[in-house]
C-alpha cells in the first residue's frame, strides 16, 4: 500500500463529505451548523451569549425530558416555556432532552461529583426512586416544598404527594399518573363486531376464552395473540406488584401480608388459561422471538389482537386505534384495579444551584396548565391546534414523525392531567383520575422499597422470572404444570423468600409509621 | 494420487467457501432487506428473494437536512480528523521512543503502556473530561476521548521503527545534513507505510465505529450525534420499550421509532464506507500488524 493510495482513500472520503456537507446546507437551518461542527460550538456560544443580553437577569433551570426520540423543536419550546417561567417564577428554562433508552447510562453520569448540568430531573425510568435517594443523588424537599405545600397535594393528591417520603423525608414528587392498570385485550375492532363486542366491553378470562374459541373455529388460520413490547404482556391487575412482583400483595392490594404471586391460586388459573389457548393455537407461532410490533401485525393480518395495560380499556382502545394503523377494539379483562405507589419522581440535585427556584419550578409544572401543556404539546397552532371539545390533535399535514414535538401521553409530566387530552376524549384525563380513585387503593401505596440489602436474590430471580414467565404466557411451553412447578421451585432456590420477608419487613415498618 | 490431492483442495476450499458465505450471506440480506418494500418485509419477513423492491428507506435518509444525514456527515468529519490527528500524534510520540538517544524513554514508555491496563473507569473520567476541560456538547468530545492516542498503535509504531529502520540509515540521513523532523519525515516515514496504513485503519475504524463518546458526553447537543449513535439509540430505545412493559404506563410513541427499512437502511449506509476501504488497506494491515509485531 502506498501513501499515495492512503492519500486518495483519505481524499475520496474528503468528497464524499464535503458533497453531503454541501447538500445539507442548502436546505434548513439546523443543518448548517452540523456541516461545520468545528464551529457549532462557538456558534452556540454565541446564541447563549446574545439571549443573555435580555435575560441575563434570570437564572436558568435545566430540566430532563425523556422521549422515544429527540424532538425538532426542543429549544423552541423551552423558549416558549421560559416565557412563562420568566414571568411566573423568574427563571428561564432549558431542555436536556434524553432518549430513553440512554436514561440509565446519562443520567448517571449527570449525577456525579457535584455536575450541575441538571437541577430537576425525573427517577423511576431505568434509575429507580430508591436508588437515587440511598445515593444522596436527591436534595430533601420538606423544607423547599413547604410554601407550595397545598397547592400540590391539591393539584396532585395527598397520596401521591406523600408517596415519596423516604424515612420521613420528601426527596421527590410523585408523578400524577394511571396508578391503576388493568389487562385488556386488543382485537381488531371489525373482528369483534362480528362476534358481538365493542371497543371498553368488560370479559372475564372464561369469556375471553369462550370468544377465543369462537374466531378461531371461524378462522382457523390467524393466530389471535401477537407480542406487545416483545413480550405476550399479559398484566394481573389483581396484585400490587410492590414494583419488581417478587414478593406481591393479593387481593387487590388490600392485605398488608407479602406473599409469593407465581405461586398464588391466580397464578395458577392464569397458567391454566394460558394453556388454553395454547392448545387451541391463540398464540402466534414462536411469539417470544416475533419482532413485529402490533402495528406492523395487526393491520398486515397475520395476528387478530394483542394484550395491553391500561387503565381504561376503552382508552387504550382509542390509543392503540391512532397507534396500530386500523381500528381496535379493547376488552377489559378485570373488573377491577389496584391503585399502586408511582414510579416516577421528580428530583432535584443537589449540586444545583438554585434548589428555591427549581422547587418553584416544580410547583408550576403540577399546578400551572399553561406550562403543563406547553411541555406535553407542544405550542399551539404549531406542534397542536385545539378542536371545540378542548382537545388537542395535530396541525394540519403532519403526524407523529414529521410534528416538531410529540410528547402524546406523558408519562414524563410531573402533572399530565392539567393539559388539553391528545386525539384522545375531551374527559380523558378526568377518566385517569377516577380511575384512580375507583381503584382499590394498595395498603402499600407510599411505601417505598429498598432493596439494596437482597439485590443479588433480587438479580437471580429476575432471572428465573425471565426464564419462566413469558415463556409460560406466550404458549411456549408444552407442559405447562411441570413448567410451573420448574418455575417455582427455581424461585425458591434464588431465594424468593428473603425477598418476600425483607419487603414485609419494609411493609410493617411503613405502616407502623403512619 | 491425484484424487487425494483433489480431495485436500477442494475440502479446504469448500470450507472457507462456507465461511465466507456465513460471512457474507448476513450482511446481503441486510441489504437487500433495506430495498424491501416496508409492507413486504412485514408480511413476509427478511428474504434473499424479495418480492417487491422500493427506494423509500433510502430516499428517507438522504432527504435534505435529515438528522440522519447531518449524523453521517459528522461521522465522517471526525473519522477524517481524528484518524489524522491520531496518526501524527502516534508517530511524533513512538518516534523518538524507538530513537536510542533519548534519557528516561523507558520511563515514558512505561507511562503509555501503563495506561493500557489500568485507566480510571467511566465516571472518575467523565468528571475529568466535563469539569476540568468542558470538552462536553462539543466536537471535541467525540474526537479526544479514548481514541485521539492508542498505546498499542504506539508499541505497534515504536517496534516498527526498531526494527524495519536500520539505525545506519538514520545514520547516513545525519551525516547528509538531515535534521531530526527532516530524518522522520523524509527518511523514516516513507518506509514505514504498511504500519502508517495499519494504524490509521485501526483508528479510523475506532473513529467510525465509536457511539459511546456521544452517549457519554454529547448531553444537550445531539445534534451532534454520529450516525453510530442514531443508530445504537434507535436499537436501544426499541429494545427499551420491550423489556419496559412493566412500568405502567408505559404507551410511548412507537410511531417516533424509524420503520424496519429504515433501520436496516442506516446500517447498510453506516458500513458502507468501511466495506469500501478496507480491502485498498488490508495489505498493509496485515503486514504492519505482522512486522511490528515481531521482537519486544
Amino acid at each position: 500500500m502506498s501513501t499515495k493510495k492512503l492519500f486518495a482513500a483519505l481524499l475520496a472520503l474528503m468528497m464524499v463529505v464535503t458533497s453531503l456537507a454541501g447538500c445539507a446546507n442548502n436546505k434548513g437551518t439546523s443543518s448548517t451548523e452540523s456541516s461545520t461542527p468545528a464551529t457549532s460550538e462557538t456558534s452556540s456560544k454565541k446564541e447563549v451569549s446574545s439571549e443573555a443580553g435580555t435575560d441575563e437577569e434570570y437564572p436558568t433551570i435545566s430540566t430532563m425530558v425523556i422521549c422515544g426520540s429527540i424532538p425538532a423543536d426542543a429549544d423552541k419550546v423551552a423558549e416558549e416555556l421560559s416565557k412563562i417561567t420568566r414571568e411566573k417564577i423568574g427563571v428561564n428554562v432549558e431542555f436536556v432532552m434524553i432518549e430513553v433508552a440512554n436514561v440509565a447510562t446519562q443520567l448517571n453520569l449527570l449525577l456525579s461529583g457535584g455536575d450541575d448540568t441538571l437541577d430537576v430531573y425525573m427517577a423511576g425510568v431505568s434509575v429507580p426512586y430508591s436508588t437515587v435517594v440511598n445515593n444522596g443523588q436527591a436534595l430533601a424537599l420538606d423544607d423547599l416544598m413547604k410554601p407550595y405545600e397545598a397547592d400540590m397535594k391539591a393539584a396532585l393528591g395527598e397520596n401521591v404527594y406523600e408517596a415519596g417520603r423516604v424515612d420521613g423525608n420528601l426527596y421527590g414528587i410523585g408523578h400524577l399518573l394511571d396508578q391503576a392498570s388493568t389487562a385488556a385485550y386488543n382485537l381488531r375492532a371489525d373482528i369483534a363486531t362480528e362476534f358481538g363486542y365493542k371497543n371498553g366491553d368488560k370479559v372475564d378470562l372464561a369469556e375471553l376464552t369462550e370468544l377465543f374459541s369462537k374466531i378461531k373455529a371461524k378462522y382457523p388460520d390467524t393466530p389471535l395473540i401477537g407480542p406487545m413490547n416483545g413480550g405476550p404482556n399479559i398484566g394481573d391487575s389483581r396484585i400490587d406488584q410492590l414494583g419488581n412482583k417478587l414478593g406481591v400483595l393479593e387481593d387487590y392490594g388490600q392485605t398488608t401480608t407479602v406473599t409469593n404471586y407465581y405461586e398464588s391460586e391466580g397464578y395458577k388459573e392464569l397458567v391454566g388459561y394460558f394453556k388454553q389457548w395454547s392448545e387451541m393455537g391463540a398464540y402466534m407461532p414462536d411469539l417470544l422471538n416475533v419482532a413485529d410490533a402490533p402495528v406492523d401485525f395487526i393491520p398486515s393480518g397475520k395476528a387478530f389482537g394483542n394484550f395491553a395495560g391500561h387503565f381504561s380499556a376503552e382508552m387504550n382502545g382509542i390509543w392503540s386505534s391512532q397507534n396500530f394503523g386500523t381500528e381496535i377494539a379493547s376488552l377489559q379483562i378485570y373488573d377491577d384495579a389496584v391503585a399502586v405507589t408511582p414510579w416516577g419522581y421528580d428530583c432535584i440535585n443537589p449540586a444545583s444551584k438554585n434548589p428555591e427556584k427549581a422547587a418553584a419550578y416544580i410547583n408550576l409544572m403540577a399546578t400551572d396548565s399553561d406550562a403543563v401543556n406547553l411541555i406535553i404539546n407542544g405550542i399551539q397552532n404549531e406542534h397542536y391546534t385545539l378542536k371545540d371539545d378542548n382537545t388537542a390533535t395535530y396541525v394540519e399535514g403532519k403526524n407523529v414523525s414529521t410534528t416538531g414535538w410529540a410528547m402524546g401521553y406523558s408519562w414524563t409530566a410531573l402533572n399530565s392531567t392539567l393539559s388539553y387530552p391528545f386525539e384522545y376524549p375531551t374527559d380523558y384525563y378526568q377518566q385517569l383520575k377516577d380511575a384512580n380513585k375507583n381503584a382499590h387503593q394498595s395498603k402499600a401505596f407510599g411505601c417505598q422499597f429498598d432493596l439494596t440489602s437482597v439485590s443479588d436474590a433480587v438479580s437471580a430471580c429476575t432471572n428465573v422470572v425471565n426464564q419462566y414467565e413469558n415463556a409460560l404466557a406466550s404458549g411456549s411451553v408444552t407442559d405447562f404444570e411441570g413448567t410451573l412447578a420448574q418455575f417455582q421451585q427455581g424461585l425458591k432456590d434464588a431465594g424468593i423468600d428473603t425477598i418476600i420477608a425483607a419487603k414485609q419487613q419494609q411493609l410493617d415498618a411503613f405502616l407502623a409509621s403512619k | 494420487m491425484i484424487t487425494n490431492t483433489k480431495l485436500s483442495k477442494i475440502v479446504p476450499h469448500v470450507c472457507l467457501a462456507i465461511l465466507t458465505l456465513t460471512c457474507i450471506l448476513p450482511l446481503l440480506l441486510l441489504a437487500l432487506a433495506s430495498f424491501t418494500d416496508e409492507q413486504t418485509l412485514l408480511l413476509n419477513g427478511y428474504s434473499f428473494f424479495p418480492a417487491k423492491f422500493s427506494m423509500a428507506a433510502y430516499q428517507y435518509i438522504f432527504k435534505a437536512g435529515n438528522a440522519i444525514l447531518r449524523a453521517y456527515s459528522i461521522t465522517i468529519f471526525i473519522t477524517i480528523i481524528g484518524t489524522i490527528c491520531n496518526m501524527a500524534m502516534t508517530v511524533l510520540l513512538a518516534y523518538p521512543l524507538a530513537r536510542p538517544g533519548l534519557k528516561g524513554r523507558n520511563l515514558i514508555a512505561f507511562i503509555v503502556f501503563f495506561t493500557m491496563l489500568f485507566n480510571g473507569g467511566l465516571v472518575p473520567t467523565y468528571i475529568m473530561y466535563s469539569q476540568m476541560f468542558h470538552i462536553r456538547d462539543t466536537i471535541f468530545a467525540l474526537l479526544i476521548p479514548s481514541f485521539l492516542m492508542s498505546p498499542f498503535n504506539v508499541i505497534l509504531v515504536r517496534n516498527y521503527f526498531k526494527t524495519n529502520i536500520p539505525d545506519a540509515i538514520i545514520e547516513a540521513a545525519k551525516l547528509d545534513g538531515a535534521s531530526e523532523i527532516n530524518t522522520l519525515v523524509r527518511v523514516v516515514l516513507p518506509m514505514s507505510t504498511p504500519i502508517i496504513g495499519t494504524i490509521g485503519l485501526m483508528s479510523g475504524l475506532a473513529y467510525w465505529n465509536d457511539w459511546t463518546n456521544g452517549l457519554y458526553y454529547l448531553v444537550k447537543r445531539t445534534d451532534l450525534y454520529t450516525i453510530q449513535n442514531v443508530l445504537t439509540n434507535m436499537l436501544n430505545n426499541a429494545q427499551f420499550l420491550k423489556t419496559a412493559s412493566q412500568l405502567q404506563g408505559v404507551n410511548v410513541e412507537m410511531g417516533t421509532l424509524p420503520s424496519v427499512g429504515i433501520r436496516m437502511a442506516i446500517a447498510v449506509v453506516a458500513l458502507l464506507p468501511v466495506v469500501i476501504v478496507y480491502p485498498f488497506i488490508q495489505k498493509s494491515f496485515v503486514k504492519g500488524i505482522v512486522v511490528g509485531g515481531v521482537k519486544g
